[in-house]
């Protein structure tokens, strides 16, 4: 870890409030293991412990809970998009499945 | 990749994958990680679509990913709409409508949780509708 900026709140906060960090995580983790199909949302589990947090953990678990937020949810139509595909001058959009077959997205990178 | 193509091929003929190759997570430029000194994985950030898609091969190659990849376009667009860097599941169900939205990666990437979301689609016709939000015990 070069540079703490990139690692966002997270990087700054001390030993101590890693710690509590970390112990919130797991609860999340934990009750996420617990039940079935929808994650937890990080809001519902996080948010009760806002107010006790330290204001480095408030950010944290706020970018956290911030993020986790992000993209479409559950039961909402999922934006469209059309990307080249690897090795090919083909584009594969998402809506071409509609209506067929249910489809699995990854996103990620190598590093 | 391995326990991603597990899951790929346990259903296969039902549902499709793809993966979206993003921006970087941790470029040699920004955020360096061990893992990735470890590993030997060096890549600064992308600066131009091809250089994406390079990188995007060399990985699908190394890790001999074969479930079809798709290559971002530079402004990142779908990324952000999907909140999906540095890495996110999600399930569209045939339906056009999101069955699974993961948890943001990597603390929350769960391909567990992932795999268990396309066997509810799977039996369910491919979709999965309500109850809307699975709360949490106080």
């Amino acid at each position: 870890m070069r540079n703490g900026q990139q690692g966002g709140p997270i990087a700054n906060l001390s030993a101590e409030e890693r710690a509590s960090f970390r112990a919130l995580l797991n609860e999340l983790q934990s009750q996420r293991k617990a039940t079935s199909v929808q994650a937890v949302e990080a809001r519902t589990v996080l948010g009760p412990h806002l107010a006790a947090a330290t204001p480095g953990v408030q950010a944290a678990l706020l970018h956290l809970i911030e993020r986790d937020e992000r993209g479409p949810a559950f039961g909402e139509t999922a934006p469209d998009f059309a990307l080249k595909q690897l090795g090919s001058d083909e584009r594969v959009s998402l809506s071409e499945f509609r209506g067929k077959r249910p489809v699995g997205l990854i996103f990620g990178s190598y590093t | 990749m391995g326990r991603i193509e597990q899951i790929r091929d346990k259903f296969t003929g039902e549902v499709e994958f793809l993966v979206v190759y993003v921006r970087e997570a941790h470029p040699t430029d920004g955020w360096q990680v061990d893992a990735n000194v470890q590993d030997e994985v060096f890549y600064r950030q992308h600066q131009s679509y091809e250089e994406r898609e390079e990188v995007a091969q060399t990985c699908s190659l190394d890790l001999k990913i074969t479930i079809p990849v798709l290559v971002e376009e530079m402004d990142n667009n779908i990324d952000e709409t999907f909140g999906a860097a540095p890495e996110r599941l999600y399930l569209i169900g045939s339906d056009g409508e999101v069955a699974y939205h993961g948890g943001a990666g990597p603390f929350f990437f769960d391909l567990d949780e992932w795999e268990q979301a396309i066997q509810d689609c799977v039996d369910g016709g491919g979709t999965i509708k309500g109850p809307a939000k699975t709360t949490a015990a106080a």
